[in-house]
């Protein structure tokens, strides 16, 4: 579960966050979005434990990421929007390096499955320069889902991948979910978050401005079609379609 | 012109902003002022009293030579200049970022104001470059510095315009007919090797007086390099070497006190005059640069990227690691696993099996074969050179710690391992390297000590009396003093692997992260400080271990008259290591209460502040 509770991150005085809360619960996909500048990946950075919180509290499955940063890491995969990876370790290197870090008994098994799922496994042993865009991305996922995490937030996961690859992402994303792990994507592909999403969070200048489901948010907004999809409603709410 | 002139001036603009920025923030603010201050009274004052008690005598002693150092520096310049030229060939470049070339390019810009924008910002490295050498030249006094500065920036300008018109020249040939372009190089490579020719009777005065240079130097080489000889000898290179004497009287210029103000200016009239003709030779050339210009930033760009040389490694050599890791045990070896990597995949049990094989080969031929003594001093000078130097710079060359993991904070700062560990095994990761390092070069001074006894007692006294004084042989004393230094090289590059990454946790953004060449006077200015962190802990963290073990001794040889035994040594080396070892471990806690604390967000991760 994550739950998120008045978040502010200020810098130099000016709130890049301003006093943003959620929760997910397990085996819910919650869709973040905005527009750029909205706070999303400083939101996202926050949760991951990458930067520290000016105020408010993170919660990853009941860990305070304050108080306890290595028990609330250790459920928690984050999947930046780029592919960072080490230039001088394989493909191989970085699961067995991750299955160490996060001490995942079946490391070693568990990544075959997940190299073959990603249909890296004739690519075990090249390094990440020798790897396309997509297949980095893919690299990172499976990093991500080696030790089986009970909470995945990913920044833009679909940059870079063809559309088998899409579809393949999208498929790993709900099974995660299924298979009990509370989901946080953020996206410009608002397609996507309204394919996968489970409920959707939109975010401008570090606030929330609606949340819940394509439904609730519809009934939040006057004026709109009842079947209108989440770029029309993301353009109403966020103020970008002009007022029509 | 004005577009690239505005875009220099915003990154001026913008360098000069980021910098204020950065002194916003008081650890910035604080090391800025220690930096400074330890530069100012360590390094710059000793050397300017040094520089300013030398110049005291400098005017006159340099005046009887000024005449000599004039002719002989223009006879150097002319034969530097005709074998730059002998080389037929030269690359056109115009050193542009790969953004530039590919945002300045298609822009509606003249291509002569775009190679003037690439000369213009060549001129930071030449004014620096001037600035260092008009300090240390200079005596401490401002208006020899303003000289000094004039000219050598002049100097270096017409050098560097120079090379790149040349560059800009040859590299037109090649777009020429070739038969053309051939014609062309014989001329110029003929040209070149005539004014060689022309100058080797220069050479051979000079060299066949040589004999003859005692007593009264100065005046045996200038009847050697004499002017008036060579106008009455060689009339055609006396007149060739004209106007590279009028450049080498700037710079000597500055030693005639007599000089009016007038004079002084009349002097720069000449190599200015150089300067704008070269510059217009440069700017008006219309060799395609754009080929080679980007070809050069992808290089450097290639070369800057840590991936580049992993990509040579065979398939075989990409399945070796130091060691084996596991899925299950502490989460730190993974990290040092992953570190240890970045600097080499050779198993360590591999690389300490092959040290000893080689070393134990190396210790029974000594045995039994004599070396020469010019060899043994390399070996022992290289050794001791390697035994102190790498612990004391572990893993700058590496960078296989923090220097490069920082660069992939996003990821880093989500692993769950507690903040003092991964600070640790970032640190081990060079300190380890260092270590193999310096226990391979005490390996080698063992081999050394070993191949001394073929020298004789009276060569070796200071091991021979060691032996006798501690009661045991020549080689127990060299095995003991190795297994002395073993803890003590280890526990210093450890202090110093520990004191690099502190500085890079807490001033990221003056530290060089990941395996970009150092350079700049930032990069200078860091090195300093941390040699200043290094040398103070080390004196900090050795000082107790130096007492108690000067204590322990005194006692047991003078108090107690209980002689020295070599088994004692390896003792009192742990005993010196051991405060050492607990201020690292006091750094390590607090680079992990660093790293907990750390917000990467403007320096690393380049998050855009709203607002701004």
């Amino acid at each position: 579960m994550i739950e998120i509770t008045n978040l502010v991150k200020a810098y130099d005085g000016i709130k890049g966050v301003d006093g943003l809360s959620l929760r997910v619960e397990p085996g819910q996909i919650l869709g973040l979005v905005g527009p750029n500048g909205a706070g999303k990946t400083t939101t996202l950075r926050c949760l991951a434990g990458i930067i520290p919180a000016t105020s408010g509290r993170i919660a990853i499955a009941g860990f305070d990421l304050r108080d306890r940063p290595t028990e609330a890491r250790q459920c928690l995969a984050f999947v930046p929007d780029e592919p960072y990876l080490f230039d001088h370790l394989t493909v191989r290197d970085h699961l067995t390096l991750f299955a160490r870090l996060y001490r995942v008994d079946d490391g070693q098994a568990h990544a075959d499955t997940l190299l073959r799922d990603a249909a890296l496994t004739d690519r075990e042993l090249a390094f990440p320069t020798e790897l396309s865009r997509g297949m980095k991305q893919k690299l990172v996922v499976a990093c991500a889902l080696l030790h089986r995490p009970r909470v995945l937030v990913l920044d833009e996961p679909l940059t870079g991948l063809d559309p088998a690859a899409m579809r393949q992402m999208k498929r790993t994303v709900r099974q995660t979910a299924d298979d009990g792990a509370a989901i946080i994507i953020s996206s410009h592909m608002l397609h996507l978050v309204e394919e996968v999403c489970d409920r959707v969070l939109i975010v401008s200048r570090g606030r929330t401005v609606l949340e819940g489901t394509l439904t609730e948010i519809r009934a939040e907004l006057p004026d709109v079609d009842a079947d209108a999809d989440l770029e029309t409603l993301f353009l109403r709410a966020t103020g970008a379609d002009g007022g029509s | 012109m004005s577009p690239l002139l505005y875009l220099s001036w915003r990154s001026l603009r913008g360098r000069v902003v980021g910098w204020l920025r950065l002194m916003k923030q008081p650890r910035y603010l604080v090391g800025t002022l220690a930096g400074a201050t330890w530069v100012g009274l360590f390094a710059l004052r000793p050397m300017l009293q040094i520089n300013r008690d030398a110049a005291l005598d400098q005017v006159e002693d340099l005046s009887e030579w000024a005449p000599l150092l004039e002719f002989s520096s223009a006879l150097l310049l002319l034969i530097l200049v005709s074998l730059w030229w002998l080389w037929p060939y030269g690359k056109a470049l115009v050193e542009l970022t790969e953004t530039e070339l590919h945002l300045l390019l298609p822009a509606p810009l003249r291509r002569r104001h775009i190679i003037q924008y690439a000369v213009l910002r060549s001129q930071w490295g030449v004014l620096f470059g001037a600035a260092i050498v008009a300090f240390f030249s200079s005596g401490g006094r401002l208006s020899v510095f303003a000289w000094r500065l004039l000219t050598t920036w002049l100097l270096l300008t017409l050098w560097n315009l120079h090379a790149r018109g040349r560059g800009l020249w040859m590299a037109q040939l090649s777009e020429l007919p070739a038969a053309r372009a051939w014609r062309r190089r014989v001329l110029v490579v003929g040209a070149a090797s005539l004014v060689l020719m022309m100058v080797a009777p220069a050479i051979a005065a000079l060299v066949a007086s040589v004999p003859d240079i005692q007593g009264n130097v100065s005046k045996t080489l200038q009847g050697s390099l004499s002017p008036d000889w060579f106008r009455e000898h060689h009339p055609a290179l006396s007149v060739l070497l004209l106007p590279f004497r009028w450049l080498s009287r700037v710079v000597l210029g500055g030693l005639d006190t007599e000089l009016t103000v007038i004079e002084r200016l009349g002097l720069l009239v000449w190599p200015a005059l150089l300067v704008v003709a070269h510059n217009e030779w440069v700017v008006r050339s219309q060799a395609s640069f754009e080929d080679a210009s980007l070809a050069r930033s992808r290089r450097l760009a290639a070369s800057q990227e840590a991936g580049a040389r992993f990509l040579k490694l065979k398939q075989s050599q990409r399945r070796a690691a130091p060691f084996r890791l596991r899925p299950q045990g502490r989460p730190e070896l993974g990290i040092l696993w992953k570190n240890l990597m970045l600097a080499h995949r050779t198993p360590l049990t591999t690389i300490g099996a092959s040290a000893l094989l080689i070393l134990t080969a190396a210790t029974a031929t000594v045995t039994w074969v004599s070396l020469p003594i010019w060899l043994i001093g390399i070996l022992v000078i290289g050794a001791l050179v390697v035994l102190v130097m790498t612990p004391l710079t572990a893993g700058h060359q590496w960078r296989n710690d923090l220097r490069t993991d920082l660069l992939r904070a996003e990821l880093i700062r989500t692993w769950p391992v507690a903040g003092w560990r991964l600070f640790g095994a970032e640190v081990a990761g060079p300190a380890i390297i260092a270590s193999l390092y310096a226990t391979l070069a005490t390996g080698v001074l063992l081999v050394a000590g070993v191949a001394t006894r073929h020298l004789g007692v009276e060569d070796v006294v200071l091991v021979s009396d060691a032996a006798t004084a501690l009661g045991t042989t020549p080689l127990g004393v060299l095995v003991a003093a190795l297994l002395t230094l073993i803890p003590l090289v280890a526990t210093v590059a450890t202090l110093s692997a520990t004191l690099q990454n502190l500085v890079a946790l807490v001033w990221p953004s003056w530290v060089q992260l990941g395996r970009r060449r150092a350079g700049s006077a930032a990069h200078i200015g860091q090195g300093l400080i941390t040699s200043l962190g290094l040398m103070v802990a080390m004196t900090i963290g050795l000082l107790p271990g130096v007492i108690v073990s000067g204590t322990w001794l005194l006692v047991q040889i003078q108090v107690l008259d209980v002689a020295l035994g070599a088994w004692q040594l390896p003792l009192l080396g742990l005993l010196t290591a051991a405060p050492l070892a607990a201020i690292v471990a006091v750094l390590i806690r607090f680079g992990g209460l660093l790293w907990d604390r750390l917000d990467p967000s403007a320096e690393l991760l380049n998050t855009a502040i709203p607002g701004r």
